[in-house]
């Protein structure tokens, strides 16, 4: 007695089936599971077993052979405790449907027969459209996220017992759809907005290009000039997330096991924002299968690292490659995997170890080696990735508080969601979202200058010893500030404020 | 033994007989344990292990030949098979489980051929 069901388990960010048989012979009673399995598989034989005989139904006394093919991957997490339960019940003739193979289980089982919900469910329900399968049975708790693939169709399960009446026709179960529409509509009032941070005109400029191209930002100021005030109101002006998007951000939360339950899709971008004693691995993704990091959590969204140079240097570099490509490649022993990572870096740091070397009114501390020992940890190469440096100085408390007419959150979101619109039009064809990501070949097509301008950046790189990369990224910040300002090509004015925010490049060093 | 353990075995013995099992051996026993029934039928030698159960109430009959009952049961019968020079025939492992009522009455009999054979759980040599 043999029966075949389906399963599907997650390698890196994608889903593969695993065919789960279940092979019943006469014999003295055994329970072997090959392919593979690591522990959580082996040891979802008790679980099993207790949740078939909790359900009422019989366990049968003989030997049960369960095999995961392809044989030559190794298969973990506990997805398949539904399936195995299934396959043995199906095999003992407990079950009698002809609906097994149309459809694709997942499962977690507890003692008492009920199903919990699992790791990874949106990859899975990707790869079931891709394959051209129509039907998923999976746990109730995760049935929207599948819901929101339009093509599917996803049976919600609660337990053992349900199943088993569902499958032998005895019940039936209403499909669960998601209207993505609503979940997009949701109003999202945020708590903070850019209104409660006084002054600081250029640095918030700064940041709305930084949003409208998704460049990457760099602040440096002295203690409470408000740097970390103003990267905490970054989401807010965020453009909203477009539906592909947000599928590949729910993506990764779902494999990392942070997606809020009940919570289908992610709505908003990522913000992500470590704490400086974060490990390499952490921060890159890994592990002996490697899980995603901090970067690849903050796809499409925001990374904020604080205090910049007590992060370990280890862990800095670490983020030049995938701050070019994108993409990270984790490789170890066992496996190799490549998670996107194309996210928007935002720093802070101080000037000097006590944070007031330039200060006009306090007096820096520091010996002058402390100073070249703390900006050293920020590398040249890690820095020449950053196309917007922002200085964020001390401001007059006076003049400040007395200010009024500032602009809130929602105007300046508006106009940064104009200029991404424009960004989405134009790379239609190109499969990126937004200008920071545009390759060399993009660059040289789409950031077109006339003679006036070329002078003046060859000028610039000239006076300021800029680097060919830092020739590329001035070319995409000048693309933004024209999009900001719907101009279709690039001006002399936007030219010279882009050249203007890679004034760390030299300033910096110079004391 | 038991007074049941005795009642099963022969109660299996009766079974086996009247199914066309010649019996070679019963209770085979050496310093390695005991076997309750050596049979030969159809060319086969047939090990049988035989269980009885008054109730199920502390686990199934089955699960009571565990692999280390197995184990014990493989080096017997590799004792014996070398003693009568028995390597050229094929032989099995049957266990036969006997479940009895209160008063001692045979409620049922069932027979698993090949219930057991050498594999990494139980094999002796390792």
């Amino acid at each position: 007695m043999l029966s075949k069901l389906y399963s599907a388990t997650i390698f890196g960010v994608d889903a593969f089936i695993v065919e789960v048989e279940v092979d019943i012979r006469p014999g003295l009673p055994l329970f072997n599971i090959v392919g593979l399995p690591d522990t959580a598989v082996q040891e979802s034989r008790e679980r099993v077993r207790s949740a078939i005989k909790n359900s009422e139904f019989e366990f049968p006394m003989q030997r049960i052979t369960v095999n995961l093919a392809p044989a030559d991957i190794k298969k973990g997490g506990p997805v398949f405790d539904l399936p195995i339960a299934l396959g043995i019940l199906a095999a003992n003739g407990q079950i009698k449907s002809n609906l097994l193979d149309k459809l694709l289980i997942i499962g977690e089982l507890s003692l008492d027969g009920r199903i919990k919900p699992v790791n990874g469910v949106l990859p899975i329900a990707l790869m079931v459209k891709n394959l051209g399968k129509k039907k998923l049975l999976l746990p109730q708790t995760n049935a929207k996220e599948a819901g929101i693939i339009k093509q599917l169709e996803v049976f919600p399960v609660d337990s053992l017992y349900e199943v088993v009446e569902f499958l032998n026709g005895k019940i039936s179960i209403e499909p669960v759809f998601v209207n993505t529409k609503d979940i997009f509509t949701k109003s999202n009032d945020n708590q903070i907005d850019f209104t409660e941070v006084k002054g600081q005109e250029h640095a918030k400029r700064a940041l709305e290009i930084a949003a409208a191209g998704s460049h990457n930002v760099i602040m440096i100021g002295p203690p409470g000039s408000g740097k970390t005030m103003l990267a905490r109101r970054l989401p807010t002006i965020l453009p909203s997330l477009t539906l592909e998007e947000s599928i590949e951000i729910t993506k990764l939360h779902s494999i990392a096991n942070l997606l809020p339950p009940d919570t289908p899709l992610i709505t908003d971008r990522p913000f992500r924002a470590p704490h400086h004693t974060i490990s390499n691995s952490g921060l890159i993704g890994g592990g002996r299968i490697p899980k995603p990091g901090e970067i690849s959590l903050s796809h499409n969204g925001v990374l904020f690292l604080d205090e910049l140079p007590e992060f370990s240097r280890r862990a800095l570099e670490s983020l030049r490659q995938p701050l070019e490509d994108g993409i990270v490649t984790i490789s170890r022993s066992l496996s190799s995997v490549t998670y996107t990572s194309s996210f928007m870096l935002v720093a802070s740091l101080n000037p000097c170890p006590c944070g007031f070397f330039g200060d006009p009114v306090k007096t820096c501390t520091c010996s002058s080696s402390q100073i070249i020992k703390y900006r050293s940890k920020i590398s040249g190469p890690l820095l020449d990735r950053i196309d917007i440096h922002i200085e964020v100085p001390r401001v007059n408390c006076r003049e400040v508080m007395e200010k009024n007419s500032i602009e809130n959150s929602c105007t300046i979101r508006k106009r940064v969601e104009r200029a991404r619109i424009i960004q989405r039009e134009r790379f239609s064809e190109d499969n990126i979202f937004c200008n920071a990501q545009m390759s060399k070949k993009q660059i040289e097509k789409y950031c077109q200058i006339d003679y006036n301008c070329k002078n003046l950046l060859y000028k610039a790189i000239e006076k300021l010893n800029l680097s060919t990369r830092a020739f590329d990224r001035i070319l995409k910040v000048a693309r933004t500030i024209a999009d900001l300002e719907q101009s279709e090509n690039i001006k002399i004015s936007h030219l010279s404020e882009a050249i203007q925010y890679r004034s760390l490049d030299r300033k910096l060093w110079l004391y | 033994m038991s007074n049941i353990g005795k009642i099963g075995e022969e109660a299996a013995f009766k079974y086996l007989e009247a199914k066309g099992y010649k019996i070679r051996e019963r209770n085979y026993r050496t310093y390695l344990g005991e076997i309750d029934i050596i049979s030969e039928h159809r060319g086969n030698i047939i090990f049988v292990e035989v269980k009885t159960r008054s109730s199920n109430k502390f686990g199934y009959a089955e699960e009571a030949v565990n692999s280390i009952k197995q184990k014990k049961i493989i080096k017997n019968a590799l004792c014996y098979l070398n003693r009568y020079h028995l390597w050229r025939i094929n032989s099995r492992f049957d266990v036969i489980l006997i479940s009895i009522s209160n008063n001692k009455t045979i409620k049922g009999i069932k027979h698993i051929k090949n219930a057991f054979c050498l594999d990494s759980n139980n094999s002796p040599f390792n």
